[in-house]
């Protein structure tokens, strides 16, 4: 693996970043993490990152429930950033509720809606759909 | 007739023909008695009041005697001795006898004629006032009836005044309204009205004496002596004299508080059901959110030991924990389709090709079906659909073929049928199978109930009739089941017609 080299992971729930980042981790999934306990916090920390255009991630792994700013309200601000990298965003949720898989899909920086939990076999497929966006991006 | 034409023709007739044609006419007849030789004289008028004989001999005893027994004659008897006695006269309206019979009301008068002081003559006179009394009376007795109507009313009633005050009310009323008579006559309509509703019966009342409508027809409300709210139906009319002068207002006031406050609890009652289910959708939808992440977690940590430290799963304990954290996740993920069904909104609704639904259901478990050997026949117009939510009716295929697999017997290939005919707008679906059979007399109440199981099968678990019951009601339809221990079991599915 490895083409990738920064996962963001936007989420409160701690034993949810233990157990993805390890098998991420275990997977050699990426070179490095970033972490944030919910929307704001990742809002705050990855404007600036945008504009230095320096590790910037390639993927961000974005859960709904939140307390702060949920997942919703962070995709309603992080729309308006520009960014020169694309950068791939898979909402990340236990909910099976087809309400919320249905407004996932509605926005188009969303790449796709992910039930927890991620297993291996899964970040395979994540990991492919990234590579997928990427290549797409460079091209255009 | 005046009295100055009564003399002006006495002076010029005969006397006696004179009073006899005053008599025939008033028909009032004269009497005598003289108290010294006691001959009794009765006028031909007063002859034929008592029905007898022009030739007929009175006496003061016959006289008598021609009064009804009891009051009447006890009566003429006290009066005519104390006319003898003391001289005083008399002027009674009693009922006699006739000769033929006949009970009539008479009006007797008597009055002295004295003489050096002692009374030697009665004179009298003697009416027919029969038809005048029974007129009289019936008036009288109608009058009664009327009173009484109104007295006794269920329905509260009064009389008004053109001012509102009250003239006279019913015992009903009085009853709702907790005023005594005399407190009442202070009071007026408007008074005792709850002060919201004042307004408009003023304009009622105005409108209704100034004739633009005729009666006024509302649900108002008082208050009554113990400043208690009175719900209550209003009709207001108004009572004119012949020259359409208006004169009072009759007002009936029904008492529906009772009925108010029924429909108010059943309200409240409403809401209050409402609310416990919006809590309970609510508190189930939280619950099963949050126990999804819960056993998620749960999920990947297993995943993680399993790659990382293989070593430590190879036991009964690790596989155990690992089927509990799995039937964990799956009795979420129902209770979840539950909640979903009871979301259902009308937009999630169109027309299905219900042939071509089941064929895909079927191609979708075709391995299934193949393993098991079972023979599936369909005879569904391919014309035919239904009015459903997608997603329901093949969840509901799916649930019902894969039961009728579930519970094949083990004695004869399964065969599973599916029918369709049409009824009214309903298109009415079965599924047919010659498998176990449920015993409906044991099971039928509870069949589609959640979380229950019938056959002491592994894959049994409760939910899908449930879920299938909850979709088909959701969709307003309904599922009926026939079934027969080792002979198979049928379920009938009525759903929307979709014509169009």
């Amino acid at each position: 693996m490895k083409q990738i080299d920064i996962t963001c992971i936007i989420d409160d729930d701690p034993i949810f970043v233990y157990g993805t980042r390890k098998i991420m981790e275990m997977a050699d999934f990426s070179n490095a993490f970033m972490v944030y306990k919910n929307g704001k916090e990742a809002l705050e920390n990855l404007k600036p990152i945008l504009k230095q255009e320096k590790n910037i991630p390639d993927v961000i792994l974005l859960d709904i429930n939140m307390p702060i700013m949920d997942g919703w309200q962070f995709l309603d601000e992080f729309i308006k950033v520009k960014t020169k990298k694309p950068i791939t965003i898979f909402v990340v949720s236990s909910s099976i509720d087809p309400q919320d898989i249905e407004k996932a899909k509605k926005y188009s920086i969303v790449k796709d809606y992910i039930l927890k939990p991620i297993s291996p076999d899964m970040l395979t497929v994540i990991s492919k759909k990234i590579v997928e966006s990427k290549n797409l991006g460079n091209s255009t | 007739m005046s009295k100055k034409n009564v003399f002006s023709i006495a002076s010029t007739k005969d006397e006696t023909s004179l009073l006899n044609f005053i008599q025939e006419a008033a028909t009032i007849g004269t009497w005598q008695v003289d108290l010294d030789t006691m001959l009794t004289y009765w006028s031909d008028v007063t002859k034929h009041i008592h029905q007898v004989p022009n030739d007929f001999q009175p006496t003061v005893e016959t006289g008598i005697s021609f009064y009804k027994e009891g009051f009447s004659r006890n009566k003429i008897k006290t009066v005519f001795d104390r006319c003898v006695k003391h001289a005083e006269n008399f002027d009674l309206e009693l009922q006699i006898v006739t000769a033929k019979g006949q009970e009539k009301w008479v009006r007797a008068i008597g009055m002295p004629i004295l003489k050096n002081g002692v009374v030697h003559k009665v004179y009298g006179a003697f009416q027919d006032i029969d038809e005048k009394t029974r007129t009289a009376k019936k008036v009288s007795s109608s009058e009664e009836q009327f009173r009484k109507t109104f007295e006794f009313a269920l329905v509260g009633m009064g009389l008004l005044d053109l001012t509102g005050t009250w003239i006279n009310i019913n015992t009903s009323l009085r009853k709702t309204l907790g005023y005594s008579f005399e407190e009442m006559k202070t009071l007026t309509l408007q008074d005792i009205s709850y002060p919201e509703d004042k307004d408009s019966l003023i304009n009622a009342m105005r409108n209704i004496v100034e004739n633009r409508i005729s009666n006024y027809q509302t649900e108002t409300r008082y208050l009554n002596k113990f400043g208690q709210t009175i719900w209550a139906l209003l009709s207001l009319s108004l009572v004119r004299n012949n020259i359409n002068e208006p004169l009072h207002f009759v007002a009936q006031i029904q008492d529906i508080t009772s009925q108010k406050d029924a429909t108010e609890k059943l309200k409240q009652l409403l809401k209050t059901s409402e609310d416990q289910n919006k809590r309970l959708l609510n508190f189930t939808h939280i619950v099963s959110h949050n126990m999804r992440s819960h056993y998620s977690n749960l999920k990947m940590l297993s995943n993680i030991i399993e790659i990382d430290t293989p070593e430590t799963t190879q036991n009964q304990e690790f596989s155990l924990m690992k089927d509990a954290i799995e039937n964990l996740g799956e009795t979420i993920e129902n209770l979840n389709k539950v909640i979903v069904v009871n979301k259902t909104k009308e937009e999630d609704f169109e027309a299905v090709n219900l042939r071509s639904m089941v064929e895909k259901v079927i191609t979708n478990i075709n391995a299934l079906i193949t393993t098991n050997q079972a023979i599936t026949r369909i005879n569904i117009d391919k014309n035919l659909n239904v009015l459903v939510v997608a997603a329901y009716l093949e969840s509901i295929i799916l649930n019902l073929l894969t039961n009728a697999i579930k519970y094949k017997s083990p004695d004869r290939p399964l065969e599973i049928s599916i029918s369709a005919k049409l009824k009214k707008n309903k298109a009415i679906i079965e599924f047919k199978d010659n498998g176990l059979g449920v015993d409906l007399c044991l099971h039928g109440k509870k069949l589609f109930g959640m979380y229950k199981t019938f056959h002491d099968h592994e894959e049994a678990r409760g939910l899908g009739l449930f879920l299938t019951k909850n979709q088909i009601k959701a969709m307003g339809g309904k599922i009926t089941i026939k079934s027969k221990v080792d002979v198979g079991t049928s379920f009938l599915i009525h759903l929307k017609h979709e014509t169009n």
